[in-house]
Order: C-alpha cells, then structure tokens, then sequence
C-alpha cells in the first residue's frame, strides 16, 4: 500500500482526492434532513393507524392487554425505536452501499483505509467515533479542516477516509483565485 | 311483401305508441362555407398583422440598401450596410433584376389602378354634364324611371348582400377561431401523450437535475478550499498548496461512479 503518495497542487478534478469539511457538513446536514422527515412522517402514520385500528379502545377491554399497552405508551419505546432507525440508516448506507443518500448527492463515499468493503462492525465503530467527536466540542468534526488527510476522530477510530467520487473541482472564477494565490 | 309486413306493424301498434323514423340529419349547409370565408377573413387579418410586424422590424435592422449606388462604395460602407457580396455572378445579377422588375411592377400596377379610378371619374363627370340635356327631357322620362327603379333595386340587393355577408363573415370568423383553438388543443394534447415529446421532456428534466446538483457539488468543494483557507489563517498556519490524493487502493473504488464531466486527472 502507498501510505505516502505523491502531494499534487490543487488539481483540476479531484476524483479520489479527500472530501472537505463543507461538502461533507453539507451531506452530513441532507442525511438529517431525510431521517427527520422520514420519522416525523413515519411516526404521523403509525399514529395514523393505530386510531383507525382502535388499538386504546380495545386493549382497554382486556386488564391485562391494557396494563401493557400502558406500559408501552409510559416506556421510552418510541425513543429507542428512533434511536434504532438513526443508527440502522448510517450503519446501513455506509456498510452496504458506502455512502448515505446525502453522501451520493454530494459526490462522496467512505472508504477503508485498507481499500476493501467497510463492514458492519465498522461502521458501528463509525457510527460511536460521531458520538466521541461531538463530545470533544465538536472538535472531532472541526478535525477535517486541519488534517492532511481530511479525517476526522471517527475516520481515524474507524480507519476510514471520505472520498470524492466525481470530478470535483471548484467552479472556474474560484480555481483561478487559487492558482494565482499559489503562484505567488 | 315488405310492404304487407309494414302494414301489419302499423295495424298492431296503436297509434300513440307509434315511432315514427328519426327525422334526417340536416348536413351543414353553410358551415364549410363559414369555415372557409372565416378562415380567409382570419388568417389574412393574422398574416397583415404579422407583415407589418416583420417590416417593422426589418426596417429598423436594415438599412435601405436599395437606394445605395454599390459599386461606389467602399468595403467598410458595403459591410456596414448589409449590401449583396461584392462578387455577384451573372445569375446573381439576374435574380436581383427580376425581384426588382417584381417589385416595380406592383408598384406601377397600383399606380395604374390610381390612374385608371381618376380617369373614370373624370369621365363620368363630363359625360353626365354633356348627357344631362338628353336624360332630363320628358322624351327620355320613361326610360330613366325604369332605369332609376332598376337601379334603386340593384342598390337594395347589394345592400342585402352587404349585410348578410356582415354577418356571414362574423359567423365565419368565429368558427375559424375555434378551429384553430381546438386544433391547437388537440396537437397539444397528442404532443402530451406521445412518447417521443414525453422522452424530450424527460431528457431535459433530468439534465436540469443534474444541472443543479453539479452546481451545489462546485459550490461546495470551492467552499471546501476556503473554509481551509480561513481556518489555517486564524491558526497562522501556512495555506496548503499541495493536496494529497488518497491511496493508490481507494481511488479505483471512488472511479467506480460513473460522473457526467469526465476531466483529466492531474
């Protein structure tokens, strides 16, 4: 493996060059925009049903049947099923196609640093390095924008990087600013 | 034998219940006729409409060209004013001779529709000063009462006619219209169906999404330079002017996705 490749000034496409901080904050933000609806809207129809179903009016008729359905209502369920559903869409996306759909409409993916599939565990892994770069003032997320490989604290737990996938480059007015401020 | 059979039914039935044949159906008389003097009405009205526009417009871009002596211009002047190319072949010549002979002789022939108006009236008036004796004699009477009272029914025709076709042309106009209107319509409508239109429309929509989503993707890898940018100037750290690609394993997976603007690498 070339742990040290080559630097390059600023290419003109930066296909499987390392994602920056905005592109990534930027999937990063559609991801949460997707799951948010998706469980406002899933649990609006679950809602939904149940009332048409009558679920309170019948169990109410059975003691035991109703002592459980309180139960339920009075657990934290629902909050441990949205817990489940916001790590099962990360987890997901990322072990089974390597990007999320906020990651495929930015143009980037996660890779091992070993080049082969990420697994579920890893992902996982993943998935708890966001947790550990939120607790450290977000400074695990900030991370992106001074490392030379543009990880954060999960990417360096996990042993991931985050990829452009197309032929980013920055548009033309903005490359010629670089390039002049390069040649100087 | 049908007749017989005939008879019977008529016997059998009472005459309240009987039915009598659906009455024929009464062919347009004059609605081709509509169509037709509507349509010339209407798309003579919609073609002066559009020819003025164009002349307008052609006037205003143009020059008049025509009242400029070619050859005694120079190339600038010639290429300012839109003037034919400088190298006109014999035939070239020709064509111009004859559109201009086309022209010439519109002009004269209204020229002569003026003239030959102005003749008549000029004639009537002396004719009917130098015949006034004649036609005023009670020798005469009889024949100009009759010719007055054929005259008065003539004019009463036409002034039928008038107003019939006044009111024809109305009719007509309004189903031209809507001939137009529904045929549009329905081409419309046929061009909404049809897969070909349908597959266009389809192309175009996704080549739009496409559009966008490469101009947030530019947007935001630009951003990725500058928020760097900034965040090394605030730690005084030096601006990063080489880039690291990722390892030689990674890059064939992150080629695996097909991109719309293939550039080379650097």
């Amino acid at each position: 493996m070339n742990t040290n490749p080559k630097p390059t000034t600023l290419p003109i496409s930066q296909l499987g060059y390392y994602a920056g901080f905005f592109t990534r904050l930027t999937a990063f933000f559609v991801d949460v925009f997707i799951v948010g609806a998706s469980t406002i809207i899933g649990s609006w129809f679950l809602t939904i049903i149940s009332g048409m179903l009558q679920f309170q009016a019948i169990f109410s008729r059975v003691p035991i049947l109703r002592e459980g359905y309180n139960w339920l209502v009075a657990s934290p369920l629902d909050q441990l099923l949205i817990f489940v559903y916001v790590v099962g869409y990360f987890v997901f996306f990322w072990a089974i196609v390597g990007q999320t759909p906020g990651k495929a409409l930015l143009g980037i993916r996660i890779i091992p640093v070993d080049g082969k599939k990420l697994s579920v565990g890893r992902a996982l892994l993943r998935y708890i390095g966001y947790w550990i770069s939120t607790a450290g003032l977000l400074l695990g997320f900030l991370w992106i924008l001074v490392d030379d490989r543009r990880q954060g604290w999960h990417d360096k737990i996990s042993g991931t990087y985050v990829v452009y996938t197309w032929h980013a480059r920055p548009d033309e007015k903005f490359l010629v600013e670089e390039i002049e401020q390069f040649g100087k | 034998m049908i007749h017989k059979n005939s008879k019977d039914n008529c016997m059998d039935n009472p005459p309240e219940t009987q039915s009598f044949p659906p009455e024929p159906r009464r062919p347009p008389r004059h609605t081709l006729t509509h169509l037709i003097v509507g349509g010339i009405a209407f798309g003579l009205d919609v073609l002066t409409h559009r020819l003025d526009e164009w002349e307008a417009l052609s006037d205003q871009e143009i020059p008049p060209v025509q009242l400029v002596d070619p050859p005694a211009l120079s190339e600038s002047t010639r290429s300012l004013l839109v003037l034919p190319e400088s190298q006109e072949t014999s035939t070239d010549t020709g064509r111009y001779a004859l559109v201009g002979l086309l022209f010439n002789a519109q002009d004269r022939f209204n020229a002569g529709l003026d003239r030959a108006g102005g003749l008549a009236r000029t004639v009537h008036h002396y004719t009917s000063r130098l015949s006034k004796p004649v036609t005023s004699s009670r020798f005469f009477s009889p024949v100009a009462n009759g010719w007055d009272a054929l005259v008065r029914r003539g004019e009463s025709q036409v002034s039928t006619w008038i107003d019939r076709g006044r009111m024809e042309e109305g009719k007509g106009i309004s189903i031209a219209r809507q001939a137009v209107q529904g045929t549009t319509d329905e081409v419309i409508d046929v061009l909404s169906v049809h897969p070909g239109v349908k597959e266009l429309v389809e192309k175009q929509s996704s080549g739009f999404a496409t559009e966008i989503v490469e101009e947030i993707r530019e947007r935001t890898v630009s951003l990725d330079t500058l928020f760097e940018r900034i965040t090394r100037k605030v730690l005084r750290k030096k601006p990063r002017t080489h880039f690291l690609p990722a390892p030689d394993e990674v890059t064939p997976i992150a080629q695996d996705v097909k991109t719309t603007h293939p550039v080379e690498r650097q």
